[in-house]
């Protein structure tokens, strides 16, 4: 931050003055009375000529660089040095160059510049230069700090215990004094005016003309007062500021903001305090947000739109429960619902109930079993309902490749399906005891064709039925599919008393749709496929379906490596999120768009 | 607390004779990438500036406002990522104000007030301000602070509002058998208690150490607890996080006024909820699912080193290894098979930045993190839990 002075200059009005900034130093506030005007016999006319002590005339014998002797806190005795023409006052404060950063030069008194060495002592009358983007460290023994800034220069004008002052030349510099007992009687001199302090981080500047002066206080008091008006002091406390030059009278300090370092450094810590506790409360409410993530609540759907979803279970009454699939996007909403009727009352944990419900493995009949279902999906307008009932359970033995099937309330009716029946034409017919239906294949994919996976609730995963396996599956007598309230699909049982006939051998069917075409509009390399029913109503209805990872991108057809069914299929459909987006000659143009775990999906009968 | 506040504007008035206005200014601007597995995003820009126009009415008195903002558009490696994608922005803005009083060298009293807003961009439809995950905060809190010379302990207690203005459950908009009894509406919103403890104290061989602890118990007032049969009850969920942290430093002088400083870090982190978890997909019931305790361990390398005009340069490398383990949340297989495990999570990040003085006030600044996260569960259908990430950014930052 530059002051409104430095812009001053800036626009090339003046040069080579500028505030400079705070250091984070931690100096104590000190109050201090001005001190006494500056030595007479100056002349304000033309500062930079101007010499307010002639040079002097008795120079001490200058000791040797001392690079490892301590700057501060020694009052050394020297002979005296005369840097004016008055007698110094009091014993030689020890004065050094401590250090330096690139071009500074030393003028001892009567001689020519030389470049600078460290520790180097300096005395009266001695000047000090730097260059461009240069600093010299000047320590008085009092423990007084100069910073003489880049493009500057000073002279030492007196360096006793009793009388500490340099004259700036031109450029600026910056004195942190050290509070002593009894004060600290130190100046700086310019071809302006002089500051005087006893205690305090200031800073002066003045141009190279030495026409202007500008100063400011971080910490403590100075009192400024202008050559050829000595009479008149400013007193400046800590974040004054003030500028004047030869042609201007004194002024009012301006409020600067240059406030001491300490103190914006203590204000931070205090800023940062607070920050710490409100950071605490941001992670909090990061970790709400991951929770949601975790549980599935936020997704991407395949156009980038963000969809809520929440699953719950409701349960209507003691043998039915309710699985709910709400999805929320900014312009739509969609829900998907699944009611199972159960053959008795569930119980507190359902998933005793629907590991076995689902199709179970193993000898014993399960306990539970459902009787009816109902599905429906919707956008709130439209919707789309398959309704199940006369549910009764069928056991399924594998054996040899023979499909036997049992109605376990009347164990003497069976009935025996061979999984694969070669045909004339030298297809094969294949039985599916999970969807109870009959398909061709040809004697290329017979082998997979006959793989009928199911879900293993021992270890919740999916496998292919092998020879020998029982699996118990429910089987319902009246089927029907609507869209709108307009049924589409329906079937019914022949018979009520052949339970353990498949259904493609004892069923009525109505409208079946018949599938005109499969598409894979995204390209072959991804996993979006069209489905496109025609009914014989002359209604058709179009599934969109996307298998899709939880940031909405498509799955590429590589990763299921030519799985369209199984096992195999169907745990890695189980990695992915599902989503299907249903349009029909029956929704005037709307759709319904449902994100959906794909375990539910297979589970519900929405994903074959 | 009330009449502490009420309190703040007397004392104000009465020692604003003595009064000095102290700014603080802190800035930055950055821009880079982040990367995730492999997939990098579009190059992005955080931008952040805090204002504190500062009174201090006298040594013993002072105020604090504060002004900020912070906009993000490129993730750093040790945020939660898991869940989120490429594409995401935030912006947060925050308000704050502050009364220290030092009535005596011993004593420091601090009260504040402040309201924080967090506006997220996740996803192609989300524009700022309707973010679902948009949350806003208002923490009100009172802190008193003992020294005995180097030595300083503070306590405080503060009080927090979290509200989530675009976030109300959808199952509270069902009605009839569509929706559970008992189902809320703004089930994220909380209110939290916290009390802290910190404390600063010098160690022989110049050694420091800093401790600071909180315990703050979380209300979700609308919340219900679900249970067994995946119905609610009338308990709201209560969750108590507690943590602590230890930061062991020591400051070392080089040659040619470099400087160094070294620390090692260790925190604690625990959540206990009442909260349990049912996940309809598989009717699996997870009680304590929130629960967790959490060790992380760190370390820090800060240098300043060659004098330019302007100040040191910098050099900051730092590593951390935060280990998570859930108390009652089982894994999944790939496939989202529950099994018998617990979920733990092992994050792993390094970061270093460089820093070059331009000015007293400006440096320019180059940034890089990495981090590395696993986890023994491997159900990712929903959420990574494996996976590396890294970001890189340049840029400056200012102070004044």
């Amino acid at each position: 931050m530059h002051s409104g002075y430095a812009a001053t200059r800036s626009r090339g009005a003046h040069r080579a003055i500028a505030v400079l900034f705070a250091f984070a130093l931690c100096i104590p506030t000190l109050s201090f009375g001005a001190d006494p005007a500056p030595k007479s016999g100056s002349s304000p006319s033309r500062p930079n000529r101007l010499r307010l002590q002639p040079p002097a005339k008795n120079k001490a014998a200058r000791p040797a660089p001392a690079a490892k002797t301590p700057a501060a806190k020694t009052t050394v005795s020297r002979p005296a040095v005369a840097a004016s023409p008055a007698k110094p006052r009091g014993p030689l404060l020890d004065t050094r160059l401590d250090s330096f950063q690139r071009t500074v030069e030393v003028q001892p008194q009567g001689g020519g510049w030389k470049p600078a060495e460290k520790k180097m002592p300096l005395i009266g009358d001695d000047k000090v230069r730097t260059g461009s983007a240069s600093i010299a460290r000047i320590q008085l023994g009092d423990g007084t700090k100069v910073l003489l800034l880049q493009n500057s220069q000073a002279e030492m004008q007196s360096l006793t215990t009793v009388e500490k002052s340099i004259r700036l030349l031109r450029g600026r510099l910056r004195a942190i004094v050290r509070k002593i007992k009894g004060g600290n009687n130190f100046k700086i001199t310019t071809p302006v005016g002089v500051a005087s302090v006893r205690g305090t981080d200031f800073e002066v500047a003045v141009n190279d003309d030495g026409s202007d002066m500008e100063v400011s206080v971080f910490e403590g008091s100075v009192a400024i007062s202008k050559l050829g008006d000595l009479g008149k002091e400013v007193i400046l406390t800590a974040g004054d500021r003030i500028k004047f030059g030869i042609e201007q009278e004194l002024s009012d300090p301006i409020r600067s903001g240059a406030v001491p370092p300490s103190q914006r450094l203590e204000m931070r810590n205090e800023v940062q305090l607070a920050s710490a506790k409100d950071a605490i409360i941001s992670m909090a409410a990061e970790e709400s947000r991951n929770a949601d993530f975790q549980v599935g609540k936020s997704l991407i759907d395949v156009n980038g739109q963000r969809v809520r979803t929440e699953e719950y279970i409701t349960r209507a009454s003691a043998n039915q429960f309710k699985l709910v699939v709400l999805n929320q996007r900014a312009t739509r909403f969609d829900y998907f619902t699944y009611t199972g009727t159960f053959n008795k009352d569930l119980p507190e944990d359902l998933s005793v109930a629907l590991r076995q419900s689902r199709g179970l493995l193993g000898a014993t009949a399960p306990e539970y079993y459902l009787t009816g279902y109902e599905t429906l999906m919707s956008n709130t307008v439209d919707n789309i309902t398959e309704t199940a009932t006369g549910g009764h359970l069928v056991k399924i033995d594998l054996n040899s490749g023979v499909y036997t099937l049992t109605d376990p309330t009347d164990v003497t009716n069976t009935r025996a399906v061979d999984a694969a029946v070669l045909q004339p034409d030298g297809s094969y017919k294949i039985y599916n005891p999970v969807s109870d239906t009959f398909s061709r294949v040809t004697a290329a994919n017979l082998a997979e064709a006959v793989k009928i996976s199911v879900l293993d609730s021992s270890t919740e995963n999916y496998r292919d039925l092998s020879s020998g396996d029982v699996y118990w599956k429910t089987r319902f007598n009246e089927y029907g599919s609507a869209i709108n309230g307009v049924l589409k699909t329906v079937f019914s049982k022949k018979s009520t008393v052949t339970n353990a006939l498949a259904i493609d051998l004892d069923t009525d069917f109505a409208n079946a749709p018949i599938i005109t075409s499969i598409e894979q509009p995204s390209g072959a390399g991804n996993l979006h496929n069209r489905l496109s029913l025609y009914y014989s109503d002359g209604s058709k209805t179009v599934y969109d379906t996307y298998i899709i990872d939880d940031e909405g991108q498509l799955a590429p057809s590589s990763t299921f490596d030519g799985l369209a069914s199984g096992a195999a299929y169907k745990n890695e459909l189980d990695k992915w999120n599902y989503e299907q987006r249903v349009t029909s000659t029956e929704m005037n143009g709307r759709s319904i768009d449902l994100v959906i775990d794909p375990r539910i999906g297979t589970q519900s009968g929405l994903i074959p | 607390m009330a009449l502490l506040l009420a309190g703040l504007p007397a004392i104000a008035v009465s020692q604003a004779k003595a009064g000095e206005f102290i700014p603080v200014t802190v800035a930055q601007f950055t821009t880079g990438q982040w990367f995730f597995d492999g997939r990098k995003s579009a190059l992005g820009g955080n931008l952040g500036a805090q204002f504190v126009p500062a009174y201090r009415f006298s040594d013993k008195f002072a105020i604090l406002p504060t002004i900020e903002t912070n906009y993000r558009g490129t993730r750093s490696a040790e945020e939660l990522s898991g869940g989120a994608t490429l594409f995401q922005d935030t912006w947060e803005n925050g308000l704050g104000l502050k009364a220290v009083m030092s009535p005596t060298e011993r004593w420091t009293y601090r009260a504040r007030l402040s309201g924080r807003m967090k506006w997220y961009r996740e996803t192609s439809d989300e524009t700022w301000s309707d973010g679902l995950y948009d949350h806003q905060s208002i923490s009100a809190g009172a802190e008193a602070e003992r020294k005995w010379g180097k030595v300083g302990l503070a306590a405080g207690y503060d009080f927090t509002n979290l509200h989530f203005p675009n976030y109300q459950s959808l199952e509270s908009d069902q009605s009839g058998d569509q929706a559970r009894e008992l189902a809320g509406t703004n089930v994220l919103d909380s209110n939290i208690h916290m009390l802290s403890l910190r404390g600063h104290t010098p160690l022989p061989g110049r050694f420091g150490l800093d401790v600071s602890g909180f315990f703050a118990p979380r209300m979700y007032e609308d919340q219900h607890v679900v249970t067994l049969s995946g119905l609610f009850t009338p308990s709201t969920r209560l969750d108590t996080a507690s943590g602590v942290n230890l930061a062991l430093g020591r400051s070392f002088r080089g040659p040619k006024s470099s400087m160094l400083a070294a620390s090692v870090l260790y925190g604690y982190a625990g959540l206990q909820s009442n909260q349990n978890h049912y996940d309809a997909r598989l009717t699996a019931f997870i009680p304590d699912f929130y629960d967790y305790d959490q060790q992380s361990m760190g370390a820090e390398l800060r240098t300043g080193f060659g004098r330019t005009y302007a100040g040191p340069m910098t050099f900051d490398v730092g590593t951390t290894y935060t280990r998570r383990n859930y108390r009652s949340r089982p894994i999944q297989d790939a496939e989202g098979a529950f099994l018998g495990e617990k979920l733990s999570t092992t994050e792993t990040a390094v970061s270093a930045a460089f820093g070059y003085p331009l000015t007293r006030n400006i440096r320019a600044r180059v940034s890089t993190s990495f981090g590395r996260t696993r986890s023994n569960n491997k159900f990712e259908q929903l959420y990574r839990y494996n996976y590396s990430n890294a970001n890189y950014q340049f840029g400056f930052a200012y102070e004044y």
